[in-house]
């Protein structure tokens, strides 16, 4: 009687267990293990996008594992995507378009996703479009600004040069511009013919118009390496500089070498830590124009990863995986710079983010039955200066 | 009369450098803007003097311990870990004197640190200071959070040991503290010796132990001024991998040209002449758009290749000439 007693107890331990996992199954998410590989190891956006991702792990149930990228060999970046998955992550979040073909064909095998973030994966998609696109386990990227077939940063420039005018002193009347190889930035290219063309039609009416020097192939050209220190001797009487080439690393510090930090303006991208300090009004006043991604853009990925791991998808998600735009906070005031240093992208303070935790989960297939792939691309076309909690 | 000779030679390179590079952008249409070359402005003069202090006191610290007959690979990563404590220290204290100190304590820490394993672990030279390089490498990730300093050059009343006319005072130290080790200490006399023969030296009582010691606290000295600089010109990120090894070989060319120049003179005469001939032939380059990449890299490459071959086969170049001397004599 005793043993049959205790036969009882057991059966009814094992089916109050397995109660308890069927109703665990349904009402919290699968854990998950998320890999993601940054293009550099420290810096401003990879701080934030960790805080970001950090304080999202226990409402999501995900752990993450990080890893870096080269900027120019493949098969490190294969290694480095090989060790993510030895590590058994169930999917990957990856910054860079670099061996990408090799890259998917690794993640087919092991049956592990692939997203991308701050990066437009332009050579895949122009070149490998069937093989990476409309692979099962690629589930698309948020581009760090625009797409190149999208490109606006010409007439966003424009704008904050002539923002900058209308409430200077001294207006600019005089430019040059600086851009990355076309072969490597193409949308930089289209970016400069956009703001040369703005120039030249704003010029048919302005009674003072503005000079851009034409793009010297040889001297304007950013070989990722700093700018040629005889790039002022070669663009004389210049006020202000359009770098469409990450203007923060590779055209403030020689602007700062050479003395000119004082004379002539820069409207760039890229914020690194610093430039608040000689910002609009602030300092040496050099720094006029800056834009950065949002961190957050990275919700992109990790939802469209997470749903595939729990085995849900938005009622409306597309066949062939896309790549977004992302709307960039665009900062050309001290007004706009006050606002961006409340951003979790200045802070690395979770509590700054746009989303909660919750409102994360409630973008996922899997957190909210009526979430849709259209509200979270909407979500990503919202994430401008205006949109920063203050 | 034996002075001016000496003068003449020495600055020689520089001259040489000059003319040739001016030669060459004055026959290329790049480097005219409106009519003018650019080669002949007032830019030339100071981005060759801004440059070449920085690279004089990078080439002195590598110079000091080669003189002693050791190779440091680990002077670059000290000087990248002594450029983030600077930066952070000036941030902190809106400081610049305060952030050269903190560059000199930093460096010269580290450096007995170097000196020490290689005394007290008996550690091979070339395993302690690689080991040394690693280690730095790895602290530059966790002090100050692994963010490096960003700021610091770009706020013009920290910097000012990266523009003209403050950069002369780091690199004034940074001389002065190798001239007075060199000449003016026992130490460094005896470091002569060393260098030729260290087994022959200590056989003789030279003690190796104390020269070592002394000489990496000079050598610290002068990375840190180095550090100083750097920090006032760059962005300094957290490195890894034996980058910092990168960064310090960049500055090695004038070591080996500054030997041979030296001959007419002294070694740090030397130095000082052949970094400013290597930043004049830099700012040509960059004139003619060759100053980043892959030509600048051969054209540069095969300069400091054929410096060096001349350099070693002056001996014979010599007994030709005195050879046809004295044919001519005959005839």
């Amino acid at each position: 009687m005793k043993q049959f007693t205790k036969s009882l107890v057991a059966l009814m331990l094992v089916f109050v267990m397995a109660l308890g996992c069927m109703s665990v199954a349904s009402a919290e998410p699968k854990h998950a293990k998320i890999g993601v590989a940054f293009y550099q190891d420290t810096g401003y956006a990879v701080t934030a996008t960790k805080a970001y991702l950090e304080s999202l792990s226990d409402a999501l149930n995900v752990e993450f594992v990080y890893a870096v990228l080269t900027q120019t060999d493949e098969s490190a970046n294969l290694s480095t995507i090989q060790n993510l998955i030895s590590a058994n992550v169930d999917g990957i979040i990856c910054t860079m378009d670099l061996g990408t073909n090799s890259i998917i064909e690794e993640c087919e095998m092991a049956g592990v996703y692939l997203a991308g973030y701050l990066c437009d994966y332009d050579t895949s998609y122009t070149q490998n479009y069937d093989r990476v696109f409309k692979s099962e386990y690629f589930l698309g990227t948020a581009t760090d600004g625009q797409n190149p077939d999208d490109t606006t940063i010409g007439t966003t420039m424009f704008n904050s040069l002539l923002e900058y005018n209308a409430r200077a002193e001294k207006p600019l009347t005089h430019v040059s511009m600086a851009i990355f190889p076309v072969w490597a930035f193409p949308s930089q290219m289209t970016g400069a013919q956009q703001f040369v063309e703005a120039v030249e039609e704003y010029n048919k009416t302005a009674e003072t118009p503005i000079t851009v020097d034409p793009l010297d192939e040889e001297v304007d050209v950013l070989m990722f390496s700093p700018m040629d220190t005889t790039y002022f001797a070669k663009h004389p009487g210049i006020e202000g500089i359009i770098s469409f080439a990450a203007g923060t690393s590779f055209v403030y510090p020689v602007m700062v070498q050479a003395g000119v930090d004082k004379d002539i303006k820069l409207f760039t991208t890229g914020f690194e830590g610093g430039e608040e300090n000689n910002f609009g009004t602030k300092g040496t006043q050099t720094f006029q124009q800056n834009m950065v991604s949002a961190v957050e853009s990275v919700t992109y990925p990790l939802v469209l990863i997470l749903n595939k791991i729990n085995g849900v998808d938005f009622p409306d998600m597309p066949e062939a995986a896309e790549r977004i735009s992302t709307s960039q906070f665009c900062i050309n005031s001290d007004e706009d710079l006050d606002v961006f240093v409340h951003s979790i992208y200045y802070t690395g303070n979770a509590a700054d983010a746009m989303f909660t935790p919750d409102q994360v989960l409630n973008m996922t297939a899997f957190g909210n039955p009526d979430a849709t792939y259209a509200g979270l691309r909407d979500i990503l076309a919202h994430m401008t200066i205006e949109d920063i909690a203050k | 009369m034996k002075i001016i000779k000496k003068t003449l030679l020495t600055l020689l390179f520089p001259a040489l450098m000059f003319v040739v590079m001016l030669a060459i952008t004055a026959s290329n249409d790049k480097c005219y803007v409106n009519g003018q070359l650019i080669f002949l402005q007032s830019d030339m003069p100071r981005q060759v003097l801004i440059n070449a202090c920085m690279t004089v006191c990078v080439a002195l610290a590598i110079w000091l311990q080669l003189k002693n007959g050791r190779f440091d690979f680990s002077a670059g990563a000290n000087m990248i870990l002594s450029a983030i404590v600077a930066g952070n220290v000036g941030l902190q204290t809106n400081s610049p004197i305060l952030a050269m100190l903190a560059a000199v304590a930093t460096s010269v820490a580290l450096s007995a640190f170097t000196a020490s394993m290689y005394i007290f672990g008996r550690v091979p030279i070339i395993i302690s200071t690689i080991g040394a390089t690693l280690l730095f490498e790895s602290l530059t990730y966790l002090v100050f959070g692994g963010n490096g300093v960003r700021a610091f050059y770009s706020t013009a009343n920290l910097a000012v040991f990266g523009r003209l006319p403050g950069i002369f005072l780091p690199t004034c130290i940074a001389i002065a503290a190798f001239v007075i080790f060199v000449y003016f200490t026992t130490q460094g006399r005896k470091g002569k010796i060393l260098a030729n023969n260290q087994t022959a030296g200590v056989n003789i009582g030279i003690n190796e132990k104390s020269n070592i010691g002394a000489s990496y606290i000079f050598t610290g000295i002068i990375l840190g001024m180095a550090a100083i600089i750097y920090v006032s010109q760059n962005t300094v990120t957290p490195q890894s991998g034996l980058s910092t090894s990168g960064i310090m070989f960049s500055y090695i060319v004038p070591v080996f040209m500054g030997m041979f120049i030296g001959l007419a003179s002294c070694d740090v005469v030397g130095i000082i002449i052949a970094a400013i001939g290597m930043e004049i032939l830099n700012y040509g380059l960059n004139c003619l758009n060759l100053g980043a990449g892959g030509w600048q890299q051969i054209i540069m490459g095969v300069f400091v290749l054929g410096f060096y071959a001349f350099s070693g086969q002056l001996g014979n170049i010599q007994a030709l000439l005195a050879k046809m001397k004295q044919k001519k004599a005959h005839a």
